[in-house]
């Protein structure tokens, strides 16, 4: 068994506030962030959105960044995310380099090409967005406002991205590679992307009701967090008091559809037994599971199928926080992440919002948020097109 | 101190503006010229199903063709890992779906498009074709994607999660996004090599089974090294592994004719390796966001020939055995790369 790899500081922004207390409060409290979307401009006015309640004004400024810069929504959401996590891991800015970053992402500087792509493609007034729009430069431009990280790397698996860049720092501490690695992912709500899932058909035009019987689709929703991943060593070195462990993750590929999930739900199943096997663990460690849970019909059939194989009949209390977040695709895999951190700090159960009737052959999800003692693993599911399946188990630091 | 446990290449194949799907590029290579060139396709029709292929834009069928035959190349017909990297994935469905958007607005936008605008759909149509329900990932980090999946590939393979993973580097260079190429200062400008489109997929395996190309003995990434830091890093990894610069028989560099990109490259030769004959790979396969990939590609088979080819010059005497080779890349001055492969 490897020495553990501990979670020593986290960051987050997303529809329930910006930082770990507003999230907590929001998640103790069963306050959901879906709403009307207020920044990005779109015909599309009839779904809500897990929309983040800050202008790209507003971020710049509080970051520092001079408004004269260019910058997209999504380097503004990451850096507001890692700045939280560098400062709660008390890690000094221009002390990064013997740490890797490592971000998710999918849309990258999205929300900037599609207003200027005409321009892209006739005159050079909007060059300087060209180089800000592949997911690799918004990666660098989130790290170097910080400093100089030793290594970054970008991972673009759809709405698995940041789960997947956070099992790759994972590998990276556990090779012994990098004693510390920051990771998660970052993803700004755009038109190109809301266009794509309603022309997919599954965005509901109601707040989303993940496993609940008269689900109709998801929410989009936007955001960044970011865990910073740590060697006992270094915990050591440094003097830190970690925050949780990350025990385990799994990656599996459902090989069966670009877009849809196959009915027995090999992918997601294979994907979450990775992931016990990798921290050891058996499934009835599993004290809390925050599911991938889109609302749509297909994903939570298909989701409730794996969770069922896993666990049987002795399925932990789960829920989706995506009804109070709605889908941060690329970033939801961090987000939750830190979800379930706040989860296994608190001794909190967040709850499914929205929720009104069973799906077939599965208990109700934890529908109000509830105190737990002796929460000790919580997994934390990621799905994306492609099939691209991840899953990760977050644990309580034992007390020596 | 021990070694880095070695890996081993078994395979690797490519289409980029050499002859596709094998090595003429050893004895008769091209040299494209201009600024813009296009792969040499191979006829998709005789190497995919034609109900398949329908269905695939030019940048799927071209990582079907390349992964086929290095999957077979090495004997294989599911790897247990795919780690793909790529720039800006499938370029031509995502100008399709954004052109759309722009032009005709938010309405009757075709679901095709969006869902192969993904950067991953590489990855899972592999992954589909293969029946591979293994380890699957995209890194997408400007020009050293290639070089961060090869890097995770061989984490994976070292803690022994797995046994073969195929592993890819895939960008397509459109009409339109050579134009953004070319103005955000990156590919196709005055006085460097072309711009070219890649795809390289090789097999990587743990065990040395089956004639491999070449051993990986290991990888190097960094962000944002000051020259002395990228060459002690460097350094650092020939030690590991027990060599010195002087080992290194051929360096592998990513010139490609514009100053600011060709300085790093001249700093390490100048630090490590004032010496050594370089093979500077972009005047045979262009730039792009993938094109490490096909530095690899070639720095394999060179290997397997053990012997640097006279129609590729590099400055050294001919038939200068080769046995160890430093593949160094890239990507703006920001992130860098550098891959230690050896004779097994």
């Amino acid at each position: 068994m490897s020495s553990p790899v501990y979670i020593t500081g986290a960051g987050i922004v997303s529809a329930l506030g910006e930082g770990l207390s507003a999230t907590a409060r929001a998640l103790a409290s069963g306050t959901g962030g879906l709403g009307p979307l207020r920044f990005l401009q779109t015909v599309h006015r009839e779904f809500p959105a897990g929309e983040v309640k800050l202008s790209d004004a507003e971020m710049a400024v509080r970051l520092g960044v001079d408004a004269a810069t260019p910058v997209t929504r999504c380097i503004l959401l990451g850096q507001t995310a890692l700045a939280e996590a560098l400062r709660t891991a008390r890690i000094a800015p221009g002390n990064l380099s013997g740490a890797a970053f490592v971000s998710g992402s999918t849309v990258g500087g999205m929300d900037r090409s599609e207003l200027f792509y005409p321009d892209f493609l006739s005159n050079d007034r909007r060059n300087a967005y060209i180089a800000l729009h592949d997911v690799g430069a918004t990666t660098d431009r989130v790290a170097d406002h910080f400093g100089r990280f030793g290594y970054t790397a970008s991972l673009s698996t759809a709405c698995s991205s940041a789960a997947n860049a956070i099992i790759h720092a994972l590998r990276l501490v556990r090779s012994g590679e990098w004693d510390m690695a920051v990771a998660g992912g970052t993803e700004s709500l755009t038109k190109f992307h809301l266009n794509g899932f309603n022309a997919l058909l599954i965005l509901d035009h109601e707040p989303c009701r993940p496993f609940c019987a008269t689900r109709a689709g998801l929410n989009l929703g936007e955001g960044a967090a970011y865990l910073v991943l740590e060697s006992a060593q270094s915990v050591r070195r440094r003097g830190v008091e970690p925050l949780a462990i990350l025990s385990g993750g799994g990656n599996a590929c459902d090989a069966f559809h670009q877009t849809a999930t196959s009915p027995d739900a090999e992918g997601p199943r294979r994907a979450m037994m990775a992931a016990l096997a990798d921290a050891a663990l058996r499934p009835e460690d599993i004290g809390y599971v925050n599911a991938h849970g889109t609302g749509t019909p297909d994903n939570d059939r298909s989701e409730a199928t794996a969770l069922r194989q896993v666990f049987g009949d002795a399925l932990p209390p789960y829920s989706s926080t995506k009804s109070a977040t709605g889908h941060t695709t690329s970033a939801s895999g961090a987000i939750e992440a830190v979800v379930c951190l706040l989860a296994l700090r608190e001794g909190l159960l967040p709850a499914n919002l929205n929720w009104r009737a069973p799906i077939e052959g599965m208990p109700a999800p934890v529908t109000q948020p509830r105190r737990v003692s002796g929460l000790r693993h919580a997994l934390c599911n990621s799905f994306g097109f492609g099939g691209n399946d991840s899953a990760l188990i977050l644990s309580q630091v034992p007390q020596s | 101190m021990t070694l880095p446990a070695p890996l081993y290449i078994l395979s690797a194949e490519q289409i980029s503006p050499q002859r596709p799907l094998c090595q003429d590029w050893t004895c008769c290579p091209r040299y494209p010229g201009g600024t813009y060139c296009r792969s040499d396709d191979p006829d998709f029709r005789r190497l995919l199903r034609p109900a398949e292929a329908r269905r695939m834009g030019r940048l799927l069928k071209r990582a079907a063709a390349v992964s086929d035959r290095a999957l077979a190349a090495a004997g294989a017909d599911c790897p247990d890992a795919i780690v793909t990297g790529t720039g800006w994935g499938c370029v031509e469905s995502t100008e399709q779906f954004l052109q759309a958007l722009c032009t005709r607005g938010e309405h009757l936008l075709s679901p095709t498009h969006f869902m192969q605008s993904t950067h991953n759909t590489m990855s899972a149509l592999l992954a589909i074709r293969t029946h591979c329900h293994g380890y699957n990932v995209t890194f997408t980090h400007g020009a050293v994607s290639f070089d961060c999946a090869l890097h995770d590939a061989a984490l994976l393979l070292r803690e022994g999660s797995a046994g073969l993973a195929l592993v890819g580097g895939h960008d397509e260079v459109t009409p339109d996004y050579r134009v953004l190429l070319r103005r955000m200062g990156y590919a196709g400008l005055a006085g460097q090599c072309p711009c070219c489109e890649t795809s390289v997929a090789l097999t990587l395996s743990a065990t040395p089974r089956r004639a491999p190309l070449c051993r990986l003995d290991d990888l190097c990434l960094r962000h944002r090294p000051a020259p002395e830091e990228w060459a002690d890093a460097v350094g650092r990894m020939l030690g590991r592994c027990g060599k010195e610069p002087a080992d290194v028989d051929l360096l592998v560099c990513g010139h490609n004719g514009l100053p600011d990109n060709d300085r790093p490259y001249d700093g390490l030769a100048r630090r490590l390796f004032p010496h050594t004959p370089q093979l500077r790979y972009k005047r045979l396969f262009g730039e792009n966001f993938s094109v490490s990939a096909a530095s690899v590609y070639a720095a394999a088979h060179l290997l397997r020939r053990a012997t640097l080819p006279p129609a590729l010059g590099g400055g050294a005497p001919q038939g200068t055995p080769l046995r160890t080779v430093l593949v160094v890349n890239h990507s703006g001055g920001a992130d860098f790369s550098a891959i230690l492969l050896e004779r097994p």
